[in-house]
């Protein structure tokens, strides 16, 4: 396995647990938002799927790039959303080239390398995923699923 | 990937981890004792509790990577846990600050060069692994725990500390120039 693939099962990992947390998420939490001026849960679940795509899109493209997230009514909306980012992100992050990784790219002034923004893209998830299960859990979701996916129990 | 590539990384991505950690310290110390150890319905019951949790991971993770049994990390922790219950904020930074010495003692104990490390999980079964690898969960596993002390800062009417890693890499490479 190359480096790349690593990532990308490293990622999945993570985006999986994403995935399983927005399965106990009901529709009348989706405004949720724990303090004046918070993302609602909604928003910081797009926000977490939408900058891996940018992420991704800037390294790819050379500069920066960030496409508007599409409109949304209900959990399953956004569950369809981020579905539709992973397949994405899943199939931009393999075409990425060993040059798309060495240039240096442009993000809000920073100015680094691919391979150092995808580092970045990968702990920026985690991050806010961390922020997500707060929220779940103030929302009441008592059984929260481990922060990453786990090897089968034998 | 080159080894030498690795092999820096593997500081590189400690060394953020400590970082990040030292941070959020920065940050907590401006808090109240009592705020940190408030009960709040959240992924732990304080904050002071999310930041011990850090703490205990890493000294299992770096007694793992030592190729220590499972037994023995077991009873390791078994130990290691009653000290936690009891560490107040002051306490638990102290810790840290020794458990990140240990992990830099433990570094230069391999010459700074990855290496495999095998462990055997009586759930999990046996896993082969090495130090870079099992270093970048160490580190991710504080970026989502630090991303609920956020959280939890910003719930109880605090801000959160900004951990990301491209300001840390920004960060050193302004103490490199200077």
């Amino acid at each position: 396995m190359n480096r790349l693939e690593e990532y990308i099962q490293s990622w999945l990992k993570h985006r999986t647990v994403l995935n399983e947390i927005l399965c106990l998420i009901k529709d009348e939490h989706m405004y949720f938002k724990p303090w004046e001026g918070a993302f609602s849960l909604s928003e910081l679940t797009l926000h977490i799927a939408n900058s891996m795509d940018m992420f991704v899109q800037t390294i790819k493209n050379g500069s920066f790039k960030i496409s508007p997230v599409p409109n949304y009514e209900t959990m399953d909306d956004v569950r369809r959303i981020v579905s539709d980012y992973t397949e994405k992100t899943k199939g931009d992050l393999a075409t990425l080239r060993n040059q798309d990784l060495e240039n240096m790219i442009g993000i809000n002034g920073f100015y680094a390398s691919g391979k150092v923004w995808l580092e970045n893209a990968k702990d920026h998830e985690i991050h806010h995923k961390g922020q997500l299960f707060t929220y779940a859990r103030m929302i009441g979701v008592e059984k929260l699923p481990f922060f990453l996916k786990q090897p089968e129990k034998r | 990937m080159r080894r030498d590539i690795v092999d820096q990384q593997l500081t590189k991505i400690y060394d953020y981890h400590v970082w990040a950690n030292q941070r959020v310290f920065t940050r907590l110390k401006e808090i109240p004792d009592e705020v940190l150890e408030k009960n709040i319905q959240s992924v732990f019951p304080s904050i002071l509790d999310a930041a011990k949790h850090i703490y205990r991971v890493d000294v299992v993770w770096l007694n793992v990577m030592m190729e220590k049994s499972f037994d023995e990390v077991t009873a390791l922790m078994a130990v290691e846990s009653e000290k936690i219950k009891t560490m107040t904020f002051a306490d638990l930074e102290n810790a840290y600050k020794n458990i990140a010495n240990e992990y830099k003692k433990f570094f230069s104990s391999l010459g700074y060069k990855d290496q495999p490390v095998v462990t055997e999980h009586p759930q999990f079964g046996k896993l082969e692994s090495t130090v870079s690898e099992l270093v970048q969960h160490v580190s991710n596993h504080g970026t989502y725990h630090r991303g609920n002390i956020t959280a939890m800062l910003r719930q109880l009417g605090y801000p959160g500390a900004s951990t990301d890693y491209i300001f840390y890499l920004f960060e050193k490479q302004t103490e490199e120039a200077r």
